[in-house]
């Protein structure tokens, strides 16, 4: 082991930062204390049976110690379960993430392998389709990319908000006319109540925009075949809240308390039938709050969800 | 005759992409986008052999082969994976339920998927 090695080995507070827990779940820290503790036991008994020469003094020091011993090697062991619990976390993520980026490259892949088949003769309505899924799924890869970031941002405190003031119906208006055309292909229409003056607000636009459209693929992905989308803005006082309705799938009551946590998919939509990470509410909610707004939702299974989030009005 | 493929797959361009390299290659192809509509495709159509993918809606890939298994007329009829998931579980459990081959899309060209489909279907006369 050279210097290097080791004096890193020695860095335990390092060490434990790296595995994301705290000093006390962390088995490098716990088993300094166990040494700590060993030692000053072996030289305390010492004293005591060679200076006070008291048996019952001893074999007190050492019940005390056996006890404390215990706990601490309980808490090593519950420091490493959570130690590879992480990591198998982490494999599970690892698979869905190959998943959801291999999607898009066998797009790609044999997207091109089908026009190498052809070689000569190859015109325009060849490769006007061909390049228009080659670079749908580009775009899902970089926002993959971007979410998973985002998400390692957030895991190292090291996300940042650059708010500017911007008006949230031009931005929805802007939004909702990409979507549409996807809606129309499962015969879903939205509805779009605001004000005609533009709602001004104070907040990161590229962001708000990412939240705003992820609301809107969700309440896509979880509708029915057919019905209406509302989307509606308002003013109340010091934000301006945003609502979207679907009359889609709604939400399992008993899931209701994880819908914003990380990897979080309702189960009465098929494990991995939808594309995604699971991970759009959790970036959604933590952006949201970083910019001083709240989020939430009102669900009933089979009959659709609403959610709504709010951002500050711009104070100019 | 023309052996029959039936294809269950819910990507509509990578079913069509693959669907016409099949058909190429002297085979007919019945195309299913859900997993449910593939199940019942198996039991009218009595395909040479299933090629399908695993995440499909309605039905997941591994609850159609054992509803495949169950049914002795069925059972018989080989089934190629080809998914983009690879867990060491997911290719056990594919394998363990019967699968003659479990292919990754991302790792196969068209042409090589079709070679496979030829292998197999050959391997059962």
């Amino acid at each position: 082991m050279n210097t290097n090695n080791l004096s890193s080995a020695l860095n335990v507070s390092a060490r434990c930062r790296d595995l994301h827990v705290s000093l006390w779940q962390c088995p490098h820290f716990l088993f300094i204390v166990m040494g700590a503790v060993i030692s000053t036991t072996i030289l305390l008994t010492y004293v005591v049976a060679k200076f006070y020469a008291e048996p019952e003094t001893v074999v007190s020091i050492i019940f005390v110690v056996t006890v404390f011993l215990f706990v601490v090697g309980n808490a090593v062991i519950k420091a490493f379960e959570k130690v590879a619990e992480a990591s198998q976390l982490k494999s599970e993520f690892v698979a869905i993430i190959s998943h959801e980026l291999r999607n898009p490259l066998s797009s790609i892949k044999w997207q091109i392998d089908a026009l190498m088949e052809k070689k000569e003769g190859l015109t325009s309505a060849d490769f006007v389709p061909a390049m228009k899924i080659v670079n749908h799924s580009n775009e899902k890869m970089i926002g993959l990319i971007n979410d998973l970031l985002d998400i390692n941002r957030i895991e190292d405190s090291r996300f940042q908000l650059s708010p500017a003031i911007f008006s949230m119906n031009e931005l929805t208006d802007e939004i909702v006319s990409v979507y549409e055309p996807i809606a129309g292909t499962s015969n879903l229409k939205f509805i779009l109540l605001a004000p005609k003056s533009p709602l001004w607000v104070m907040a990161d636009k590229i962001k708000v925009k990412s939240v705003i459209s992820r609301f809107i693929d969700n309440a896509i992905r979880y509708s029915t075949s057919s019905g209406e989308i509302t989307i509606s803005l308002e003013d109340i006082g010091s934000h301006i809240k945003w609502s979207i309705t679907d009359q889609g799938a709604g939400i399992p009551v008993k899931e209701i308390q994880n819908i914003f946590s990380k990897f979080f998919r309702a189960s009465n939509i098929l494990k991995y039938q939808t594309e995604g990470l699971g991970v759009g509410l959790y970036l959604s909610k933590y952006i949201i709050e970083a910019t001083g707004g709240t989020v939430g939702f009102r669900s009933l299974e089979g009959h659709g969800s609403t959610f709504y989030f709010t951002v500050p009005k711009s104070k100019a | 005759m023309a052996k029959k493929i039936l294809m269950i797959e819910d990507d509509t361009t990578l079913a069509n992409n693959l669907s016409a390299v099949i058909r190429q290659g002297g085979f007919e192809v019945f195309v299913s986008n859900d997993g449910e509509t593939g199940f019942r495709q198996a039991q009218e159509k009595r395909p040479d052999l299933i090629l399908m993918d695993l995440v499909l809606p309605k039905k997941h890939g591994f609850k159609i082969m054992e509803d495949l298994q169950k049914s002795p007329e069925l059972a018989t009829i080989p089934v190629i994976v080809l998914t983009n998931l690879e867990t060491p579980h997911d290719v056990e459990r594919a394998l363990s339920l019967g699968a003659k081959a479990y292919l990754v899309k991302a790792n196969y060209s068209l042409n090589e998927i079709l070679k496979k489909v030829k292998e197999v279907s050959d391997g059962t006369n």
